[in-house]
């Protein structure tokens, strides 16, 4: 409930510091002081407004097989799946929150959803009130929720970007980028994916296979990968833990502030894994795959290694004291691991 | 009268000899090349200047160029800054100028100076260009003021926004104080009807 | 309609230039004609509003071209064109602090065994001087270095702080408040790493992690501007006319 409240908060404000676009730079203060006033406003009329109206609308765009969608929401989830055909369907349901009936099916009709297509591209985007609109009717804030539950073929390039609502698409092997503000993203059973962001909720990938580069951040969730297959993974958050588990790729970045990282999986021939954390733990598990040449630096937690690393220099590999660096090599030595921790630990094991 | 806005104008004395004393040290290190130095000048009165730039020309790409021109014309001519006046009094002479040579030529190229103005009488029709008792919105009135014909918003902008007295937009412009009153005033009544348009 | 005869009259009001014996004549004319008070009453308010119109201010890109034409016509003292923020530079401290990192990391390997590296005075005592003597040098370069490109990056990041600052009010208040933690939570890093380096200035993890934090904390900037952009676009239909370019 909370969060569905500021959901609709986010939206309330995005549609009124939109139509400053140039200005939002210009008037900040004005800005602000403006929002607070909206949020107190809206604060107080939410309590009185338990009507609810709810609208349905469907709409079927000529996409082809390979054709490009980008959907653009405020406030609310976007769910896309894969359909037969060569159609797109998008199912558009808006719910309106007022005082009265009357006056939350008013509020359907000032939120509106701009739908284009042109030569197998389309665009679905949510259209609140500009400020001079929502001056005309006197109003400041539009408990509007809108959802997009959508199909597409399953070759669509997608575009989907939420400033507040969970994003969820599924079985789409074009290329997919999904970004929001906030929200959780959730990405199951893609081919490429050239990115996956939000920032405070947690962003989650299982099943993807590609040949190009994945980078999934968040600031304040978790990123999670499994079962991924492609060339190069950038994976990132601020507080948030990094999961990278059954992952195949020739590049790994992952860095997180406070959060810790994990990787699962084989390491290719020649390739470079860098695993960084400031106050959190690195562990890594490999499993099989080629050896490799590691590196490995903490200031004030400690190195350990289940598996037997040749050391460089003449450290002596029986040396069981507590360790905060460790130079060596396994195997064959072909890929390179750089791991670092500020205060947390180090692991390597074996899967 | 908003005096703060007079603290700018040439006529008008300059700070107190502390700050003078800031001033020239901070030009010195701009001679000398320090680049911090001049963008501390820079951050201290772009706004300003910029938002001159900006209603005169009722544009902000051609007042970023010419933000940018002032700026490097004030670099090369620091030399020429002896502390007599203020500063921001200084860069404000020199960046109205360059905006005002900047209207002229633009005007010279349209072949025109003035503009046909509609007759004043019309724009004062009360009934159709009423404001009410609605709000002037800040974003509003800057996107009318670039609709105004160009000789008018100059006048405007020096008589109500940066405001100078009418005797003093004249001698600005090169013009007679009676026209500057009648491209205030007719500027006035049109912003009127624009801003009343806009409902 | 507006009386054409008072016309001048209500500007000069406004103007604040009406003698009193005209004064007093509109004054009694307007208590009598609704659309002449009307009008005196809007040019006031416009007047007014004119008069309080704030600064607009230059988007970043103006000063950044100032300060290359400075460079380029060799305007500037040499030390002062590297102060600023350079997208050039960025690149170069990135294979600054990896050449802090190269270099720290191989100076570890020749402390003695066992032992953690110390301050660089005690260091220089404690290292046998016939050992490597360019060593101790590319000691203080390697200090040099890393003091001027945590200049660097601190200059990069107040610059986005400040644009990031300065629409903030286009972000969602939950949004903000995340993005404001986090930043917290970045700073921590960055200054127990630097209490780090003050203990053991030679310890390259703490090197590395003042810079790897000193990155995020860019890289978290950056995607935070893109972020507020992206908002501000998601309705701009009605703000694109608002000035035609942004």
């Amino acid at each position: 409930m909370i969060q569905r409240r500021f959901a609709v908060l986010a939206a309330v404000l995005v549609a009124i510091a939109a139509p400053c676009l140039a200005n939002a730079q210009v008037y900040p203060e004005r800005l602000t002081a403006k929002m607070k006033h909206v949020v107190a406003a809206y604060q107080r009329r939410d309590r009185d407004e338990r009507e609810e109206q709810t609208e349905r609308t469907t709409k079927t765009l000529r996409l082809g097989s390979n054709g490009e969608l980008s959907l653009g929401n405020i406030a609310g989830d976007i769910t896309v799946t894969r359909g037969g055909g060569n159609d797109a369907t998008v199912e558009i349901v808006k719910v309106a929150k007022a005082r009265s009936a009357d006056e939350a099916r008013e509020l359907l009709t000032l939120v509106t959803v701009d739908v284009s297509e042109r030569n197998g591209r389309a665009e679905v985007k949510t259209r609140y009130p500009s400020g001079d609109e929502n001056r005309r009717n006197n109003r400041r804030n539009f408990n509007v929720t809108i959802t997009f539950n959508v199909t597409a073929p399953s070759g669509t390039r997608l575009n989907v970007n939420s400033v507040s609502g969970n994003i969820k698409v599924s079985d789409i092997k074009g290329e997919i980028s999904v970004g929001t503000a906030s929200g959780n993203v959730s990405v199951t059973s893609a081919g490429a994916i050239a990115e996956a962001k939000s920032v405070s909720g947690n962003v989650e990938i299982v099943n993807a296979q590609g040949d190009d580069s994945l980078e999934a951040s968040s600031v304040s969730g978790d990123v999670t990968m499994q079962r991924v297959s492609v060339r190069r993974i950038q994976a990132g958050s601020v507080s948030g833990n990094v999961k990278l588990e059954e992952v195949q790729c020739d590049r790994a970045e992952a860095h997180s502030t406070s959060g810790n990282i994990t990787f699962t999986g084989p390491l290719a021939r020649r390739g470079r894994y860098e695993l960084k954390s400031f106050s959190g733990e690195v562990h890594l598990a490999i499993a099989g795959g080629s050896g490799f040449e590691v590196d490995a630096t903490t200031f004030s937690g400690d190195v350990r290694s289940d598996l037997p690393i040749t050391m460089r220099g003449n450290t002596d590999p029986n040396d069981r004291r507590r360790r905060r660096s460790l130079s060596g090599t396994y195997g064959d030595g072909s890929a390179i691991l750089e791991l670092s921790t500020f205060s947390g630990s180090i692991v390597i094991a074996k899967k | 009268m908003a005096t703060s806005k007079m603290t700018m104008h040439p006529s008008v004395p300059g700070p107190a000899e502390g700050a003078r004393a800031a001033e020239l040290a901070l030009v010195e290190r701009c001679r000398r090349g320090e680049l911090g130095a001049f963008e501390e000048l820079y951050r201290a009165h772009a706004g300003r200047l910029f938002s001159l730039a900006c209603r005169m020309l009722g544009n902000p790409a051609d007042a970023e160029d010419l933000l940018q021109d002032i700026f490097l014309a004030a670099h090369r001519k620091l030399d020429s800054f002896r502390g007599e006046a203020a500063l921001g009094t200084w860069l404000y002479r020199l960046a109205t100028n360059q905006i005002l040579d900047h209207v002229r030529s633009r005007a010279a190229r349209a072949g025109q100076i003035t503009d046909g103005l509609e007759d004043a009488t019309v724009l004062a029709d009360a009934g159709e260009h009423r404001l009410g008792d609605r709000a002037i919105a800040r974003i509003d009135l800057e996107r009318a003021l670039a609709q105004l014909p160009e000789g008018c918003r100059a006048a405007f902008v020096l008589h109500d926004v940066e405001g100078l007295e009418h005797r003093e937009v004249a001698d600005v412009l090169g013009i007679a104080e009676g026209t500057s009153k009648s491209q205030v005033h007719k500027a006035r009544l049109r912003l009127r009807a624009l801003l009343a348009r806009k409902w | 309609m507006a009386c054409t005869r008072y016309l001048t009259q209500i500007q000069e009001m406004v103007d604040g230039t009406l003698g009193a014996i005209r004064r007093a004549e509109l004054e009694m004319h307007l208590d009598q004609c609704e659309d002449c008070h009307a009008l005196l009453d809007d040019l006031r308010r416009i007047h007014d509003a004119a008069g309080s119109l704030d600064d607009l201010q230059p988007p970043d890109r103006v000063w950044l071209q100032i300060a290359g034409r400075l460079r380029q016509d060799g305007r500037l003292a040499e030390t002062a064109a590297s102060s600023a923020p350079r997208r050039s530079h960025l690149a170069l401290l990135a294979l600054a602090a990896a050449l802090v990192l190269a270099v720290g990391a191989s100076l570890m390997l020749l402390w003695p065994r066992g032992e953690t590296p110390r301050a660089p005075a005690e260091a220089g005592a404690g290292a046998p001087n016939s050992g490597n003597p360019a060593a101790v040098n590319s000691v203080e370069d390697v200090e040099n270095e890393l003091r001027q490109a945590e200049q660097h990056y601190e200059s990069a990041i107040t610059r986005l702080q400040q644009i990031a600052n300065s629409s903030q009010s286009s972000m969602d208040p939950q949004v903000a408040a995340t993005l404001q933690r986090n930043a917290q939570v970045i700073d921590q890093a960055i200054a127990e790493s630097r209490a780090a380096l003050r203990s053991e200035p030679t310890s390259a993890p703490a090197r590395g992690a003042l810079f790897e934090a000193l990155r995020q904390k860019v890289t978290m900037l950056q995607d935070t501007i893109a972020l507020m952009n992206e908002m501000r676009k998601g309705n701009s239909a009605g703000a694109a006319q608002v000035l035609n370019k942004s």
